[in-house]
């Protein structure tokens, strides 16, 4: 099973509408190899809330719209923020019926009043327990964060390191929600408080964009990547459910298994991309995927060990932080800058030496995990 | 509501009554203490939760389950809560006061699930509630689902009988006298956690809850008429009453199916405030004789947009109604814009009061 082609649209606010910017990424994957529309047997479209951001669902549908007269198998995959990934799951298992698919991630958020929008998100927790209590994501990745410092004592400055690492990650892509925008340290720390501990630097951006794959059953390039694991688990929906809110289960699971897929461990992995949704979510998910011993996260990234000329470079794109967070398609955005590294086409911010890349994609606190590798073919 | 199954040793949020692994009939944990083990303060605003900073809590239950409760007032982590709140869903719920508004409140409290005990003063307005409850209920229901519902209010005479009620919603005359003696006997009936809300249009919370010995627990809860299609609920905090009560009551107008706006006491509240001048200007062009009462009107629907004139609404209101509310601004202002227009009281004095008279600007028949 092979990436043979990617496509995307710059991230942020941006004008077009949700077809237009689905429109664009399909274009932009096609693009990038010699395959016509024609030859995509099945499309599968990842996205989270246009429902409730644009009254807009029956995507299926709606991308074949802009398909005029192909009709041609398509479905919608939603698992909140975890759906780029989990429609690449789902597409690589219909590889047995289909040569050729194409995941589509798109999102459009930004043309929503901002409390809308920080109530449609929080759709991804529990109606009963979260939403009632006015528990937002913000709030639940806040409450990560207290137990983290309270049971590892990482600090508030180890959080800024991830978010100003992904902003200079961020402003060498020129697709990045806030490729232009320098950030310091200073800015970090005086940033207003969003849900205590966590200020709005250690929040990813609510972005407009889209993303799209081409995979393919064989090889047809030596621009393809080749998947070597692919794994998604699930677990409980509220951070009440859980007994440990420092790590994610569903993750270490999907992660086990993607590393037995694959036969190789943590200590393989060139680049990651890990769903920096918050800050704490980069330092958890280093945890959880092994790159180091929980609690350690922090000393990684206090010795620079994750940014671009470190030995576990991650999140190279800028991540959700800087890169964006349209959420539908910041899964499919994540293999972009994978395969992108792999190919040794990432230009100023390329990796070098890049053979084994991981994105770990995960809905909502990790209701949904969602884990891909990929080796340079 | 936590859901056990012992024997397979898992735990289920929801009320599940079979274990879906062994098929065994699940037990309801009911735990007593809680202790604060993570603790945000949130200070982003989403349409359900808009008065920030507030706080959510992670709490865990002596079993070792953890819950999440948003509060507004700060812990410091290991305090232990022996109560947490439950559901926001209301059980019991008593209306006082049987005229348009109080029976449309209980309409729409029982078609919201809620246990309603119905106060009046006098048994005949008591049947002529239930009718008027059970003919707009028929409208979407049959028969049997109205009887269903109608069982669901408990009619008394008694202000005793609201001793169990979770929230009290007052719907009487507006006379401050008659209200405060009220309030000072419901103080006194019901327990200390009762919300006491007044469905008052005009009349200051500050001075209703005043009479209370508890008047954190005191808010306006102002309804529209006819209530069951009208959407909006003012909710207006006096300056006494408590976030939890204000937060408490919003939830209970959106669980209601309103869309609650919050606001300081003050004379007219909102709409009032705004529409009674925009009413009594109206009349003035009317008495200056710029336009007929029906070209007044249609101005007013095709450029303002709205379903109806200010002089139909006049008469829809009731002029008397009208004079009320207009001289209670007056008196709280002092300001020369709340003077009701002259035709208002001459009209009156010739008995054209609007649709009860079968007269007012337009004649009914």
């Amino acid at each position: 099973m092979y990436i043979t082609a990617i496509g995307r649209t710059k991230f942020g606010i941006l004008n077009e509408t949700l077809p237009e910017l689905a429109y664009k990424a399909m274009l932009s994957a096609l693009e990038d190899s010699n395959l016509s529309i024609r030859d995509i047997d099945a499309i599968y479209v990842a996205n989270f809330c246009s429902g409730p951001f644009q009254n807009q669902l029956h995507l299926n549908s709606l991308i074949s719209s802009l398909l005029p007269g192909l009709m041609i198998p398509i479905i919608r995959i939603e698992t909140a923020c975890a759906s780029g990934g989990s429609a690449l799951y789902q597409a690589l298992i219909s590889l047995t019926k289909f040569k050729t698919i194409m995941v589509i991630g798109v999102e459009k958020m930004s043309n929503v009043d901002p409390t809308k929008a920080t109530m449609n998100i929080s759709a991804a927790g529990d109606k009963m327990l979260d939403q009632n209590e006015g528990l937002t994501f913000p709030a639940s990745y806040a409450l990560i964060a207290q137990q983290h410092m309270l049971k590892y004592g990482t600090t508030l400055d180890d959080l800024s390191l991830v978010s100003l690492k992904n902003h200079e990650n961020g402003n060498l892509n020129e697709f990045a929600h806030f490729y232009h925008k320098k950030v310091d340290m200073e800015m970090i720390r005086n940033s207003p408080v969003i849900c205590s501990p966590l200020r709005l630097f250690d929040c990813s951006p609510i972005s407009d964009g889209a993303a799209a794959l081409i995979v393919s059953r064989e090889r047809r390039s030596d621009r393809d990547v080749k998947i070597i694991a692919s794994a998604l688990v699930t677990d409980y929906i509220s951070p009440a459910q859980r007994r440990d809110l420092t790590s994610f289960k569903a993750v270490k699971i999907a992660t086990n298994e993607a590393y037995s897929q694959a036969k190789i461990n943590a200590q393989d992995i060139n680049i990651a991309e890990v769903h920096d949704c918050f800050t704490i979510t980069e330092l958890i998910a280093m945890e959880d995927l092994g790159f180091c011993k929980p609690g350690e996260s922090k000393n990684y990234v206090r010795e620079g060990r994750t940014k671009l000329d470190g030995d576990i470079p991650i999140n190279t794109d800028g991540g959700l932080k800087a890169d964006g967070h349209p959420i539908g398609a910041s899964g499919v955005g994540q293999v972009y800058e994978v395969v992108t590294q792999l190919r040794n086409e990432a230009g100023e911010r390329q990796v070098k030496n890049s053979e084994i890349g991981l994105t770990h994609n995960i809905g909502g606190i990790g209701g949904t995990a969602v884990i891909h590798i990929f080796r340079r073919s | 509501m936590i859901q056990i199954c012992k024997k397979c040793n898992l735990t289920w949020y929801y009320p599940v009554d079979t274990c879906i692994y062994c098929r065994a009939k699940t037990e309801t944990l009911n735990p007593t203490v809680y202790t604060v083990r993570g603790i945000t303060e949130v200070f982003t605003p989403s349409p359900d939760h808009s008065i920030v900073p507030y706080y959510n809590l992670l709490i865990e239950d002596e079993f070792g389950n953890f819950y999440i409760r948003k509060a507004f007032q700060n812990y410091e982590l290991g305090d232990k809560i022996s109560e947490i709140r439950k559901e926001i869903r209301i059980k019991k719920v008593g209306v006082i006061g049987t005229g348009v508004t109080g029976t449309g409140i209980a309409q729409v409290l029982v078609q919201a699930g809620c246990e309603v005990i119905l106060k009046s003063r006098a048994e005949e307005k008591l049947d002529k509630a239930f009718e008027k409850i059970g003919t707009n209920l028929l409208k979407t229901m049959n028969v049997e689902e109205k009887d269903k519902l109608l069982f669901n209010i408990k009619p008394t005479l008694k202000l005793d009988d609201l001793n169990t009620t979770d929230i009290v919603i007052e719907a009487v005359i507006e006379d401050i006298e008659i209200k405060k003696r009220l309030f000072e006997e419901l103080d006194k009936i019901c327990p200390k956690k009762t919300i006491l809300a007044t469905n008052t249009s005009s009349l200051s919370i500050d001075e209703i809850a005043k009479v209370t010995s508890n008047p954190n627990r005191v808010i306006g809860m102002h309804f529209f008429n006819p209530v069951p299609k009208m959407h909006l609920v003012e909710i207006i905090a006096g300056e006494k009453t408590s976030q939890e009560t204000i937060e408490f009551v919003r939830d209970f107008a959106k669980h209601l199916l309103k869309v609650p706006v919050t606001m300081k006491d003050c004379p007219g509240f909102i709409v009032n405030r705004i529409l009674m001048p925009y009413l009594n200007e109206a009349v003035y062009v009317l008495s200056e004789g710029i336009a007929s009462p029906c070209d007044i009107d249609t101005a007013a629907r095709l450029g303002l947009n709205h379903p109806m004139g200010p002089l139909a609404l006049l008469d829809l209101i009731g002029l008397d109604v009208f004079l009320s509310i207009m001289n209670s601004l007056y008196r709280a202002t002092g300001n020369s814009k709340h003077l009701p227009c002259p035709l208002v009281e001459k009209m009156i004095q010739e008995g054209k009061i609007g649709r009860k008279s079968k007269e007012g600007f337009y004649k009914y028949s």
